[in-house]
């Protein structure tokens, strides 16, 4: 198996191990049985006939009935455990947050520093919090090292958490099949030994690109956002963006929502669909366009969350 | 049967083969007998097509870089094998073909319950096959047999994913066809003194797979249909520049495409059943444990589709809740495993090729299901889903266990079929090559699968040389396993001695027809017995096969 | 039934298949069959109502807003149609059984020309929709009559996209059972002519009551699509 890299490579595997002792074993018995009754029991001169034995026996069916249902639900109760750990938000310190863009037949990956690259970087020990969007068809982000892969499907965004453990580069590969090149949709991620080391690669060469915040902010303001929404707290016709991310937010039904990736796409998108509590349902479908949305949503986030 | 004699005598029947010559007497017919043999004709070939796109497959994975293939030629490659093999192949392979055959001999029946309906649905299927050759023609399909939208929707692909959702939904109604009449033929049609406990096992899973082609298969049904549609209409349903939910599609493919798995895996074991017992000679172990845990499948299958969908981005509480079933349905097979095994236990075994391919089945299907595990557990299924371990667990399952299974079926009732006996050193050493060929072709996709190689790759890392080589070789040695068996059962349609009744020594009613049966299979109404009670049978000799002494309860 | 060798004895009844020991046997199977088919029927329209129930699921704002493009009036006229047209199916079963050879053809004829009506209603309404614009999918352009024959309440609120998807959805499954009503025509054509040339009577009746189950089911289909539809 591939070296561990991430926090939840280790669980992972302790998970495969078990699976693997176990199936090992029924495997061995079913096996040896057959090889020895086929041994024993074979038809031959003087043994034409089978010995008298029951054609049925519950209790023993039941009992092989019994412990396999018992094993499978150890199984179901460990690996769900260790899954849960992996899919719940990553606590404490403040994520790594990066934008992954699947295109055929190619990964972007835009960080923090508004810096865009082919690869991802990351920091070892810093919980990393990746947001996957796709352009076209769906595709898998697939770390083998971090035990992890997570599909990026057009139209929504899923996420992936995990905090890396190891430093240096690991492959990346794309696992839902995308058309031609499919086999050759590679990129790598690098892990940087501190913070420093990360800033240090993301100031070379920024700049002469747009970075996704401020493709946010142009289109904030190109499409007449901010005429209903502040970004300094002061509800307008809308309410304001100042400490939208993350937080709950009360709806006109009653309901509460929290604000993240996929909300904020369909209160740009659908507004009627959740109406905040407070705000009459006057907002217009805007079409942002999917890098415009990306780049909002960066936005927001370097607005930073409600205290 | 009171006398040898009248055993041995040849009956004075005229086979169904020979009454009514002439090819329309054959595509017209609607003999039950002569239907499962055009079914088993076709999906042969079916195999063979997707076997030799297999072949191709294996080739160019021989190096890191591909390059036999493009790309793009190794793309519709797989996807045809997946295809072919799957909606034409093993889904029809053993209910279509040898249960068309078995089920009205098994139950002492002139035919099915609708034989115009039958003879329709092998046209429906026969269809469906040509639309899939047909792909092939206007320049194949590259979506995978998954299908998935928004890729394979998109304007790009072209006609051939026309023709091939086409193909699926005309075999589908087939399928549906076949199922239904299947049921309604083992409510209404069984002998008298036949209960629902003394049908033989090979029926409870055909009952037990036909629940699943009849409720499943319309589903796949309008899937399809939508998929077609979206594709030219832009309906807004599947891809999600109208609006559409790809997500949706996915959900629709596997409420199906779970079942079918054990449409698969049911009949594969109901032969099993069959004949472990009868090689043990020994009544079947337990059988209404057997009998209930193939419903207890079907049954429970229906609701574990999510788990293909793991990483798909469905929701959490959803995930687990498929997991948690999905191990549970993994019981029942193991109550059947070793209910078999049990079987064996104090018998008297004999060695001839349907029980070697058999014992093959308890080990491959025991490495299959047990892999299945591991992808069925949430924590393990992130890394290991779309990567090779997922190619090798299937191919265990559906190759290792359910091809060998038809093989097993397949040799088990070719005497009665053709009444003529295959050579049984040809069928023993296929059936060790095929043992053989297979493990040293799937193991080594296990290790790749772990070390992390996704599937549906033309072309893969360099790290992943050695396990891709062995692979391939061990595809050749397994399709000349297949082609051996081939040969050897072909040829003894021309050298092969004459099949007696019941040659195995097996209770069940359809060995009390002759070989091959008449049109309308049995002289008179046969009186049902305990499909396994095998007191009182006794081999007169090779030649003239095994008849109840006299006196000895029927 | 193309007659085998060793196939029945003169004494059979005409349509008793030859692989069938007695009538009674026959006709157990065959209703096993239909209603094996209708469980399959049932599956196959189930399928789309999930996928409604995705779409409504997600954007309830949407059917609120496309309802009122229907004419929940016409659905009611056809509900009320079908309806009648299933009592006079289940009549036409019974005098197939008492052998009343009359009955049986008006019964048999009125559920055929109510299926006819229910199809002419529901031409008018397709024809209508299209005229307007009021397509499936992506090409759905509303024309401004329509707009404006909405009510103000409906007309305040923003038109909410993909509407078109709602129309999607109507049109495949009203159109599938629309599918279902032709077939069901076709084959109350072929009773009819049976029923003149005095096939069935109380020994033999299978078919008309097959038909008559089959009928049953488009009708339910039906009583479940005009709520989702037209009064959602
Ligand atoms: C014949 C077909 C067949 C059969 C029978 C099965 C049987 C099972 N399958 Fe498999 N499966 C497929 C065909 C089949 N599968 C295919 C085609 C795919 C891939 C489709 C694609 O993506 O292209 C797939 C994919 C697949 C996945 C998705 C993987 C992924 O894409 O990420 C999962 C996940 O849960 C799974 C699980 C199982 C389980 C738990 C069983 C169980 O039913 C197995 C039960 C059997 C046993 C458990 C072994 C016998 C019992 C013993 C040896 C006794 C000891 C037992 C215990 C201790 C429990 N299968
Ligand atoms: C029942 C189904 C079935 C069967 C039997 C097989 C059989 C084989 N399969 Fe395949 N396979 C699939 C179902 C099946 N497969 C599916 C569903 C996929 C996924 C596709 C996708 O990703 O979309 C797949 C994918 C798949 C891949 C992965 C491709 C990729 O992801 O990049 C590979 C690679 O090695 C492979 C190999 C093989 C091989 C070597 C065989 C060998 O066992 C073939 C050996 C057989 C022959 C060589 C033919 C010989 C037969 C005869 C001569 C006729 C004899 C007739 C009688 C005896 C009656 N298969
Ligand atoms: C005509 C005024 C108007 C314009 C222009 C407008 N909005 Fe809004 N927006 C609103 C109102 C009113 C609400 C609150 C009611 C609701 O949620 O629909 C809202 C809600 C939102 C919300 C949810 C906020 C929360 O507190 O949950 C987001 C996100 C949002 N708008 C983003 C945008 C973006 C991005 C744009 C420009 C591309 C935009 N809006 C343009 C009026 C407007
Ligand atoms: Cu992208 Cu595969
Ligand atoms: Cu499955």
């Amino acid at each position: 198996m591939p070296e561990r890299a991430s926090s939840v490579a280790g669980q992972v595997d302790r998970v495969f191990g078990f699976i693997f002792w176990v199936s090992l074993v029924s495997l061995v018995i079913i096996l040896g049985l057959t090889v020895l009754f086929v041994a024993r029991y074979r038809a031959r001169p003087g043994r034409t006939q089978p010995e008298p034995s029951p054609s049925h026996h519950n209790r023993l069916e039941l009992v092989w009935s019994g412990i396999p249902l018992a094993l499978v639900m150890i199984i179901f109760g460990v690996s769900t455990a260790a899954w849960l750990g992996m899919v719940e938000p990553a606590t404490g310190g403040d994520p790594l947050r990066v934008h992954v863009t699947g295109r055929k037949w190619s990964w972007w990956f835009d960080h923090p520093s508004g810096k865009g690259a082919p690869e991802l970087h990351l920091v070892a020990g810093r919980p990393a919090e990746l947001t996957l969007a796709s352009t076209d068809v769906i595709h898998s982000l697939y770390l083998p090292n971090f035990r992890l892969k997570q599909d990026a499907v057009p139209g929504r965004f899923t996420r992936m958490r995990f905090t890396p453990i190891l430093t240096g580069t690991f492959p990346i590969l794309c696992a839902e099949y995308c058309g031609t090149d499919h086999s050759r949709m590679l990129a790598t991620a690098v892990v940087h030994p501190d913070q420093a080391s990360f800033d240090a690669w993301s100031r070379q060469g920024t700049g002469e690109a747009l970075s996704l915040v401020e493709v946010g902010k142009k289109a904030l303001a190109a499409k007449g956002c901010l005429a209903c929404h502040s970004l300094d707290g002061t509800p307008r016709v809308g309410p304001s963006f100042k400490g939208l991310w993350g937080r709950e937010e009360k709806l006109a039904d009653g309901t509460s929502v929290r604000v993240d990736e996929n909300y904020l796409r369909e209160s740009v998108l659908k507004p009627g669909a959740k109406v905040v509590a407070g705000f009459q349902n006057v907002m217009p479908p805007v079409p942002l366009e999917e890098r415009e949305l990306q780049g909002f949503i960066a936005y927001l986030q370097s607005l930073g969350s409600a205290p | 049967m009171s006398t040898d004699a009248a055993a041995v005598a040849e009956p004075a029947v005229e086979s169904y083969l020979r009454g009514g010559r002439g090819l329309r007497s054959w595509l017209m017919t609607i003999d039950h007998k002569r239907i499962g043999l055009m079914y088993l004709g076709l999906i042969a070939f079916a195999l063979f097509l997707g076997g030799v796109f297999a072949m191709v497959l294996r080739m160019n994975l021989w190096r890191p870089a591909g390059g036999l293939v493009s790309n793009d030629t190794y793309n519709k490659l797989f996807t045809l094998h997946g295809a072919v093999m799957v909606f034409l192949f093993v889904i029809p392979g053993i209910p279509a073909a040898l249960g068309n055959f078995v089920l009205p001999l098994q139950l002492g029946a002139k035919d099915v319950a609708f034989p115009r309906v039958n003879l329709l649905s092998f046209w429906l299927f026969a269809l469906g096959s040509a639309l899939f050759v047909a792909t092939l023609v206007v320049g194949g399909v590259d979506t995978g047999w998954t299908l998935y939208p928004p890729y394979s929707l998109e304007g790009a692909r072209g006609l051939g994913i026309l023709l091939a959702l086409c193909g699926v939904f005309v075999a589908g109604f087939s399928s549906i066809l076949t199922g239904l009449n299947f049921i309604a033929t083992i409510h209404t049609m069984r002998p008298p003194g036949m209960g629902w406990f003394d049908l033989p096992l090979f029926l409870w899973a055909l009952y037990a797979t036909a629940i699943i082609q009849i409720v499943a298969t319309p589903v796949l049904g309008i899937t399809v249909a939508l998929g077609f549609m979206e594709r030219l209409f832009h309906l807004g349903l599947f891809m999600p520049e109208y609006g559409g939910d790809p997500v949706l599609f996915q959900h629709f493919f596997w409420f199906y495409s779970h079942p079918a798995v054990y449409i698969m895996i049911l009949p594969a074991m109901g032969i099993v059943s069959e004949v472990v017992s009868v090689f043990s000679r020994k009544p079947i172990f337990g059988y209404r444990f057997i009998a209930m845990s193939s419903i207890a499948i079907a049954v429970i299958g229906f609701f574990v589709w999510g788990h293909h969908m793991f990483v798909s981005g469905q929701s959490k509480w959803a995930s687990v809740a498929f997991s948690f079933l999905t191990m549970l349905v993994a019981v029942p097979s193991a109550i059947k495993t070793f209910n078999w095994l049990a079987t064996m236990y104090k018998g008297a075994i004999v060695l001839k090729t349907p029980m070697i391919y058999v014992l093959a089945f308890f080990a491959i299907f025991g490495v299959g299901g047990l892999t299945g595990l591991f992808l069925g557990s949430l924590a393990t299924d992130v890394p290991l889903h779309d990567t090779y371990f997922v190619v090798a667990h299937f191919h265990f399952v559906m190759v290792g266990a359910v091809l060998t299974a038809f093989m097993a079926g397949l040799h088990y009732w070719w005497p009665k079929m053709t009444g003529r006996m295959y050579s049984e050193t040809a069928g023993r050493i296929s059936a060790i090559l095929v043992l053989v060929g297979f493990n040293v072709a799937f193991i080594p996709q296990f290790l790749a699968g772990v070390a992390g190689m996704p599937r549906r790759y033309a072309t893969y890392a360099a790290a992943f040389q050695t396990q891709n080589r062995v692979s391939t070789v061990g595809a050749f040695v397994l399709a000349a396993g297949l082609l051996l068996a081939a040969w050897g059962l072909l040829a003894s349609l021309a050298r092969g001695r004459r099949a007696p009744r019941n040659p195995w020594g097996a209770a069940s009613l359809e060995w009390s027809a002759a070989s091959p049966p008449s049109a309308h299979n049995f002289e008179r109404t046969p009186v049902a017995g305990h499909p396994y009670d095998f007191t009182g049978l006794r081999q007169v000799s090779e030649e003239a096969g095994w008849v109840r002494a006299a006196g000895a309860a029927p | 039934m193309t007659s085998r060798p060793g196939g029945g004895e003169a004494a059979r009844p005409r349509f008793l298949a030859e692989h069938f020991e007695s009538l009674e046997a026959q006709l157990e199977t065959s209703t096993t069959g239909i209603w094996l088919f209708i469980a399959s029927e049932v599956l196959f329209f189930g399928a789309l109502f999930t996928a409604y129930g995705v779409w409504r699921a997600n954007h309830h704002q949407l059917f609120h807003y496309a309802q009122h493009f229907l004419d929940w009036r016409l659905g009611a006229l056809n509900t009320l149609v079908l309806i009648t047209s299933s009592l006079s199916a289940a009549w036409s079963v019974r005098c197939a059984q008492l052998g009343r050879k009359s009955g049986l053809t008006a019964t048999l004829g009125l559920t055929l020309a109510l299926a006819g009506v229910f199809l002419v209603v529901k031409y008018f309404e397709y024809s209508h929709k299209l005229h307007n614009g009021l397509t499936w999918g992506a090409s759905f352009h509303p024309s401004p009559e329509v707009l404006l024959s909405l009510p103000e309440a409906i007309r305040a609120l923003p038109v909410p996209e993909h509407l078109g998807t709602f129309f999607t959805l109507y049109y495949l499954m009203t159109g599938l059972h629309g599918i279902h009503v032709l077939v069901g025509m076709g084959l109350f054509l072929w009773l009819i002519r049976r029923a003149r040339r005095g096939d069935f009577g109380p020994g033999y009746y299978g078919p008309v009551d097959a038909v008559a189950l089959y009928w049953h089911l488009v009708d339910t289909i039906w009583i479940f699509l005009f709520p989702l539809f037209y009064l959602v």
